[in-house]
Parts: C-alpha cells; structure tokens; sequence
C-alpha cells in the first residue's frame, strides 16, 4: 500500500509541478524534497543534476540567444524551466529510490507486464553499457585520444540503436506468438 | 604471479540494498598457469574477473600481483597502469563491447599504437593471419559474425604479448567449430590463462586447476580441475549438476 501511495503522491506533484508556474512556488517545493531526500540529498542531487545540465544548458543558452536578438526579456523563463526540469527530475530520482514499481503498479496486469518489459531492456542495456566502459578502460593503455573516443562513442551509440531495433522486434515476435496482440 | 586475500565485494541494487558478489575470497596463481572459473550463473565470475583486470576495485580484501598491491593508488601511477594493462588483457563477454575502431586493422594496431611499437602493420598482418581474418582487414568489425569479432577481439589483445588472459564465457556467442577451434588454440597458448565458464563439457579442455564459486558468492573449491570434474558429489553441491529425474 506504501508504495500505491508514494506513486499516487509522485503523480499528484508531477501534475502540480507541470501546471504551475510560480518561481517561489517551484522553488519552495524542491527545498521541500530536499528535506525530505535526508541523508540521500547530495546523492540525488548529483544525480539529478548530471542528468539534466547537458540537454538544459543547450536549451537555455539557446532561449537566451534568441530573446537577446528579438530583444525580449528572457530571465523568468529561464529560471522556470530549469527550475521545473530539475524539480521534477529530482522527485523521478527520489520516488525510484523509495517505491518498488512493481509492488505500485501490482493493481493493472497490462502495467506490470508493460514494467517488465522496459526494466528488463533498462537491465540488459545497463549491463552491456557498463560493459563497454570496462572494455575501454582495459583497453586503453595510455589516455585515450580524441579520434579514439568519437570512435568509441559513435560505435556504442550505433551498436544501442541497432540492439534497440533488434530488440523490440523480438519481443514484439515473442508477443505475439504468446497470443499479446490477439490476430 | 596472482594473489588474492580475503577479498569481497558486492554490489547496490535500486532499493539501495547490497547484493553480495564475492565473500572472502583467497586463492594464488602461478606463472603460465591455465585456470578455470566455474560458478553457477551470479556467483561472481565476471566480478572476479573484473576484480582482476583492476576495473573494479574489492571493498574488502587485497590483490597483489607480481607482489605489488593493485589498487586505486597504484592504478593511478601511469608507468605501472602501461605495464598492467599490456601485461593482463581481458576478453569480454561479448566482443561487441570491446569493438570501437572503423576496421579490423584499426582494431588490432589499436594497442599497439597505444605503446607506440615500431613494427605495427608487420604485427597486426601477423596476428591477422594466425586468425584467419586477413581478408577482413579493411572491413568494419561490426559488419562481421560474432565468432570472427571474437577473433579480432583476441588478435588485438595477444598482439600486446601479454602475460595474462582472462576471458570471460569464451564460447558464449561459438558456433561448435568456433570453439573448438579457440580451445585448441588456448590450450597452446604459452600464458596465465583464467577462463570463467559454467559449460563443464568446456571446462576439462581449458586448464589443469579450477576454483569453483558458490551460489553464496564464497569459493567453493580450489584445486585440480580433473578430480573435481569426476567428483559427481562436489559437481551436485556447487549446483553445476543436475540429476535428472527419468
């Protein structure tokens, strides 16, 4: 029931959260998960960070340089929108650290076979990516050069795609020959 | 050449909680010795393995090899990283991982480049053809079978003269021929060689001393590959045997 909860009270804040567009208001509920995250707090906070500072400071250096040529102010949105994405990427970080997904969702037999699904492909692509950061570790005997790492980056980045690819189609295959699809 | 004492490691699952891989762990091995890891699937394998390629660093215990602790610290002194990462070369479960560069030429002079060797190309043609994957040498490796990426894989990390091999389920993506084929070769092979493996029938052809991890991450076994293998008893315990029913 714990878990029913904690996911209910993720879904009430997102809903929240995306519909308000206060400053004060944000910024007030993310002290609050603060105090909440306890002694998790610098590890969520890491990790909440790592995960947006790439695709938000593309994002808002970008609005910057628009509004500056057209001239329009351009400080609220900024800070709202890194505001909302840290908040809400925050709260994903804090809610998965605390809910077993499968115990929440236990109520719909379509969203736990839908959980399995995308936790088995998370695993399996968590596996093979650490992988490829031991290879290249073990590999590289003296730092790796620039050229290396596109290399590097650009194979693991086609070897995801195609296993995606492959993937789904397999699993699509193996629904539907367990009856999923009904044809 | 290896010595391992009373290492343990485990891991952090996504509720936070540990999950043990390795408990206590002591074992030594010799210079040109072949070994064979053998575990049930999760006993710690792939986690001892990484323990000693220095990828992953034990919580507990101490690793010395050629009686100099291998640790963060001494992973960090440059000299001494060049020395272990061409002397202790590891095979990937899955060669796709270990793969980066645009052909297979690219591959094998990979390493060699690295350590800036005088004779590459005479290197890489040599150990191109004792693979038999000559041909392919301008050919991006992601375009050929998985048992000829393993070849390519193994090419780049023997062109480096290494001193220790570790491999991990070799025979995992080998039709039959394949690996007999990488059997034969291993078996020939002048070097400390430790292959974890759950495949008994492989087992008997890769080495003379086997150590055995538990289901409870603890070893098992340690000792003469052989009598372990004939010892029907053991083989039930380690769940490495199954009896059947009918």
């Amino acid at each position: 029931m714990k878990d029913k909860l904690f996911l209910l009270f993720y879904a009430a804040a997102v809903i929240v959260v995306t519909s308000y567009h206060n400053i004060m208001f944000l910024a007030g509920f993310l002290v609050v998960m603060f105090v909440l995250s306890g002694a998790q707090f610098l590890l969520l906070f890491r990790k909440a960070f790592f995960a947006v500072v790439f695709f938000n400071s593309i994002i808002s250096v970008s609005y910057l340089t628009v509004s500056l040529i057209q001239g329009h102010p351009w400080a609220q949105y900024i800070v709202l929108i890194n505001l909302r994405v840290f908040l809400l990427t925050f709260m994903g970080f804090f809610i998965i650290n605390r809910v077993n997904l499968f115990k929440a969702l236990s109520f719909s037999s379509t969203m736990t076979f839908i959980l399995v699904l995308a936790g088995s492909q998370i695993l399996t692509f968590k596996k093979i990516y650490d992988d490829f950061a031991f290879a290249l570790k073990s590999r590289v005997i003296k730092r790796a050069q620039t050229k290396d790492l596109h290399n590097y980056i650009s194979s693991m980045i086609c070897f995801f795609l195609n296993k995606s690819v492959n993937n789904s189609r397999e699993v699509t295959q193996a629904m539907r020959s367990r009856g999923f699809f009904g044809d | 050449m290896i010595k391992l004492q009373n290492i343990s490691h485990s891991f952090t699952g996504s509720q936070n909680e540990h999950i043990p891989a390795l408990k206590k762990i002591n074992l030594e091995i010799k210079e040109k010795e072949k070994v064979v890891l053998l575990g049930t699937n999760g006993s710690g394998k792939s986690t001892l393995l990484k323990i000693l390629n220095g990828l992953i660093y034990p919580e507990d215990g101490k690793y010395f090899y050629k009686s100099r602790e291998l640790n963060r610290a001494a992973l960090k002194d440059r000299e001494f990283n060049k020395i272990f990462r061409k002397e202790v070369v590891f095979l990937f479960q899955h060669p796709d991982t270990m793969i980066f560069n645009p052909t297979v030429y690219d591959e094998i002079a990979f390493g060699l480049r690295q350590l800036k060797v005088n004779d590459v190309d005479e290197k890489v043609r040599h150990w191109s053809e004792k693979f038999s994957i000559a041909k392919y040498l301008n050919t991006p490796p992601f375009r050929l079978s998985g048992g000829e990426k393993q070849k390519v894989c193994l090419a780049a990390l023997l062109c480096l003269e290494p001193e220790v091999l570790l491999l991990d389920e070799p025979s995992a993506n080998l039709d039959p021929r394949t690996t007999g084929w990488l059997i034969d070769f291993l078996q020939e092979l002048p070097l400390t060689i430790i292959t974890a493996t759950h495949n008994l029938h492989l087992a008997r052809d890769l080495g003379e001393k086997t150590l055995v991890l538990s289901e409870h991450h603890e070893m098992f076994y340690q000792g003469d590959l052989k009598a372990f293998l004939d010892n029907k008893e053991k083989l039930i315990a380690a769940n490495l045997l199954h009896v059947n029913r009918h």
